[in-house]
């Protein structure tokens, strides 16, 4: 075999191995799916910790994302409270989609039968649920309330505090004043409210 | 001739080196069929919470369940019960879910059973882009109201009459996942039941976390392409086995010098050299036999002639013929000659 027939093959047999491969190689980065990465754990767990009261008398259940609690109030200025924390153990940043508070603005004490007018629960009692600590990491200042929206990232909490209080005699009128003499049950001659209120905060995932 | 050896050298090292990559990726992609690698995964991990508090008559406080599970029926006046669906996927989804409550009350007496439904919520419908399904919420049940219809029914069916409250929480998921191309569908059911016997025992669905997997349906064509891939990296590797073996056998060629002096002749004197097929008859002809092939090439350029030539054995003996009349002038170049 003479040496340009001899070159012309091996030319020949280099192009066809060339094609052979670029076809392998294309085939291989444009067709196959390739094996997924390690599949990620997935768990969401965002929940009320068991509070800490500071006095009143009170019962305080927490149900994972609620929390019923009854107070009574004796008299004007009484406060109840107590501090918990909204903790997110998952793997999901979360957010607050929904935050409902017993609604105290609905709940009738009586009506002036001087003035006519219908005094609520809520014109003589404050129900508050509050940041009790700055979270940078959540935006979250101390002081501020609750308010859909508001983050709540992994692995991070935010303490919050619930107060209640019977509102002092000086920031009532004399009209309603009246009104609760007339309508609030005495208890051992004090004007007692006894509540059951409940907070539920849902989250859902960011 | 030095470089075109280090050409080949070279080349050689080359293909070597294209032989291991390519066997590499054969048995690489060999070994992958039948791995079913195209399969996907999602994990999923879903969780049920459900609890109740009872607020007794004339009692301040709730009673949770966590405390204690019964109670003097007579004495409930409301169940707050709270009922937490979560579940979360590794991977994004898209989808709706949605729940209702249904509330029933079961009467039996004398064998016979009675199911009236007393409450039935709407059905609240939620869509949802992303991991989390997180459903929350809570009812009440006014037992006092409720109890008294039952207390109805016992006088007109007689003593013997049993029978329960049950408040069921109907949840439904139907999601798509792009990760397992796969649409996903799961339902679940929680209750409160409430047995109406003077001490009741309160029952409700247990907490749970279920842990699970879904995978993508197998994809068998990913198979063919393996073994489609591999084949073209065998014909690859053959075609460089190949190709060493001819650069080693060119290499392996050495030229003798009756090879070299015949490729001199022929370069230097190619416009007067003809080849011809086969050795003419000289019988006819006085024969003179040169010592030089220039002699013959000066007799073929007094003559205006062509040089004939032809290797009669091949890489030992060539012969050259100059033919006039009836007279050939020979020159013979032979290996044994020149050694």
């Amino acid at each position: 075999m003479d040496s340009k027939n001899n070159n012309k093959l091996i030319s020949s047999l280099f192009a066809v191995s060339a094609v052979l491969l670029a076809v392998a190689f294309v085939t291989i980065t444009n067709t196959f799916a390739y094996p997924s990465s390690k599949v990620n754990t997935a768990l969401w767990d965002v929940y009320f910790t068991e509070p800490s009261i500071n006095g009143g008398d009170s019962r305080v259940i927490v149900s994972n994302d609620k929390i019923d609690f009854n107070v009574s109030l004796k008299e004007s200025g009484d406060e109840f409270s107590f501090i918990t924390s909204i903790n997110n153990d998952g793997t999901f940043d979360a957010k607050l989609s929904s935050l409902k508070l017993t609604d105290l603005s609905s709940q009738v004490v009586g009506t002036s039968k001087d003035t006519g007018k219908t005094y609520y629960i809520c014109d003589y009692i404050s129900f508050a649920v509050k940041y009790s600590e700055n979270n940078d990491i959540n935006a979250v200042n101390v002081d501020s309330n609750l308010t859909v929206g508001d983050k709540l990232k992994k692995n991070t909490k935010n303490n919050i505090i619930v107060t209640v209080k019977y509102k002092d005699l000086d920031r009532l009128t004399s009209d309603q004043i009246k009104v609760l003499n007339e309508n609030v049950i005495r208890e051992d001659n004090y004007l007692v409210f006894n509540l059951d209120l409940n907070i539920s905060a849902v989250y859902q995932q960011m | 001739m030095k470089n075109n050896k280090v050409t080949y050298y070279i080349l050689i090292v080359l293909l070597l080196i294209l032989i291991g990559v390519s066997s590499f990726f054969l048995i690489y992609f060999y070994n992958l069929r039948g791995q079913d690698l195209s399969i996907e995964e999602i994990s999923i991990s879903e969780s049920n919470k459900m609890s109740y508090n009872v607020k007794l008559k004339d009692n301040k406080y709730y009673k949770s369940n966590i405390e204690g599970d019964t109670f003097v029926i007579s004495l409930i006046d409301n169940i707050n019960t709270y009922f937490n669906y979560s579940v979360a996927f590794s991977s994004s989804i898209t989808g709706e879910y949605s729940y209702y409550i249904v509330g029933n009350a079961v009467y039996e007496y004398n064998g016979e059973k009675v199911k009236n439904e007393i409450y039935k919520s709407d059905i609240s419908k939620y869509e949802i882009t992303g991991n989390v399904i997180n459903l929350s919420n809570s009812f009440d049940i006014n037992l006092d109201e409720i109890i008294g219809d039952y207390n109805g029914f016992k006088n007109d069916y007689g003593i013997n009459t049993t029978g329960y409250i049950e408040y069921v929480v109907y949840i439904n998921y139907s999601v798509f996942s792009e990760q397992i191309s796969k649409s996903m569908m799961n339902s679940k059911e929680f209750f409160i039941k409430i047995p109406c016997e003077d001490i009741t025992h309160i029952t409700i669905t247990e907490d749970e976390v279920v842990n699970r997997k879904d995978f993508s349906e197998l994809n068998y064509d990913d198979n063919k392409l393996y073994l489609i891939v591999s084949l073209e990296f065998m014909g690859a590797i053959i075609i460089f086995i190949l190709l060493i073996v001819l650069i080693i056998k060119r290499l392996g060629k050495r030229e003798t010098v009756y090879d070299y002096e015949l490729r001199l002749l022929l370069k230097k004197y190619d416009e007067m050299i003809v080849s011809i097929k086969d050795l003419p008859d000289l019988t006819n002809y006085e024969i003179f036999f040169v010592d030089t092939f220039e002699e013959l090439v000066d007799a073929a350029n007094n003559l205006v002639l062509p040089i004939n030539f032809v290797e009669v054995i091949d890489k030992k003996e060539s012969t050259f013929i100059v033919l006039h009349e009836a007279i050939a002038y020979v020159y013979k170049l032979s290996s044994k000659s020149i050694s």
